[in-house]
């Protein structure tokens, strides 16, 4: 009996210990640089090609839409007879032009929506598995003022969500 | 050695033979089935957004047995011919079909449906190393909205899938605007796999 009283304390502070550990663990707290984690992101940079290479060949076609419309110009100065096939080809080479830009807008739109969508699904799926409570944005907005550099996890998030990208797991 | 031999000639545990990391010989159609159901290293899931892409490493030695034809004198070389199953479900807990889940804006299910039949293969590719496959077959399992989940069957054939490099299938998603999704597998999966018996 004075065995037991004698390991009773003992086991008590085991206990508060085990409790304190599980209660820390299951609250983490971190916080992200989020223009880091953004611009690192292999998918950011992977539909970045994407896009230059779109731009690339959406430009080819404008530039020579220009250059046809700039000979039509000449040809119209040197004769009036010109001047209706160059107001055709100048009003499509604008139309053209609108219609690319609006194209640009829409497919950055959407890369920048994708590149969202799965770094807001892999930030969850790292913050499960590592027990994380939430896990702050800082950016300029200025919602979060003030974290502590030991909380900073850009670094872990970032090559977490790289390798889930690879698909290796 | 022989102790070796005797247990893989011996043991038809599919599952017993994969938790020891041990590649069997000869299967079963239908164990072959369950070692490659039990098997992790298979299959691949991602969940984004909404939609959860599961991406299964089918062999083409499974696949043929699932064939009416006589399959025992088609010749197959399985090292340049790879299949692979695409589910694409709604998250995990919904209770609604894949198609409840899409929120492309001006797109009604036909479109949804043929668009799926006709151009959704041309966003999905093998690469493997430096090289990159475009999908030598590609097959949409038309659920009629009866399942939750779409599937869609993919091959990949080339001599370069010989090459012993970490194979990765990739899907340029634009249907569910996910972006790219690739699903990455090792090559040791690709070799030595076992034949099946034929009953």
């Amino acid at each position: 009996m004075k065995k037991i009283i004698h390991f009773l304390p003992w086991t008590a502070l085991l206990l508060v210990l085990i409790y304190v550990g599980y209660t820390q663990r299951n609250h983490k707290i971190g916080w992200v640089e989020l223009s880091k984690v953004y611009d690192g992101f292999d998918l950011r940079k992977d539909l970045e090609n994407k896009f230059i290479a779109f731009g690339t060949t959406q430009k080819q076609v404008l530039d020579s839409l220009e250059l046809d419309t700039r000979m039509a110009g000449r040809k119209a100065k040197v004769n009036k007879a010109y001047l209706e096939e160059f107001e055709y080809k100048k009003a499509n080479y604008f139309e053209q032009k609108a219609k690319f830009e609006d194209q640009v807008r829409e497919v950055r739109a959407s890369y920048d929506k994708q590149v969202m969508l799965q770094l807001r699904s892999l930030s969850k799926k790292f913050g499960n598995k590592n027990h994380y409570v939430f896990i702050n944005g800082l950016d300029e907005s200025g919602i979060l003022l003030y974290a502590s550099d030991e909380t900073n996890i850009t670094n872990d998030l970032l090559a977490f969500v790289n390798e889930e990208y690879k698909g290796i797991h | 050695m022989v102790f070796y031999t005797i247990v893989l000639n011996s043991c038809t545990n599919a599952s017993l033979l994969n938790s020891v990391g041990i590649k069997p010989q000869e299967l079963s159609k239908s164990e072959y089935e369950t070692w490659t159901k039990s098997n992790p290293s298979f299959s691949k899931e991602k969940e984004i957004g909404k939609v959860v892409f599961e991406c299964r490493y089918i062999p083409a030695e499974l696949l043929m047995s699932m064939q009416t034809v006589d399959s025992t004198n088609a010749k197959l070389d399985t090292d340049t011919i790879h299949f692979f199953k695409i589910t694409i479900s709604p998250f995990k807990g919904s209770k609604e079909t894949v198609y409840a889940q899409f929120n492309k804006a001006g797109m009604n299910e036909s479109d949804f449906f043929n668009h799926l039949n006709f151009e959704y293969g041309n966003s999905i590719y093998l690469t493997n190393g430096s090289d990159t496959l475009s999908c030598a077959s590609y097959i949409f399992e038309r659920g009629y909205n009866l399942a939750p989940s779409i599937s869609l069957l993919v091959g990949f054939t080339g001599a370069c899938l010989k090459k012993q490099v970490p194979k990765t299938v990739a899907i340029n998603d634009d249907l569910f605007d996910c972006g790219i999704l690739k699903f990455q597998f090792d090559p040791e999966l690709f070799r030595n796999n076992p034949k099946i018996i034929l009953e």
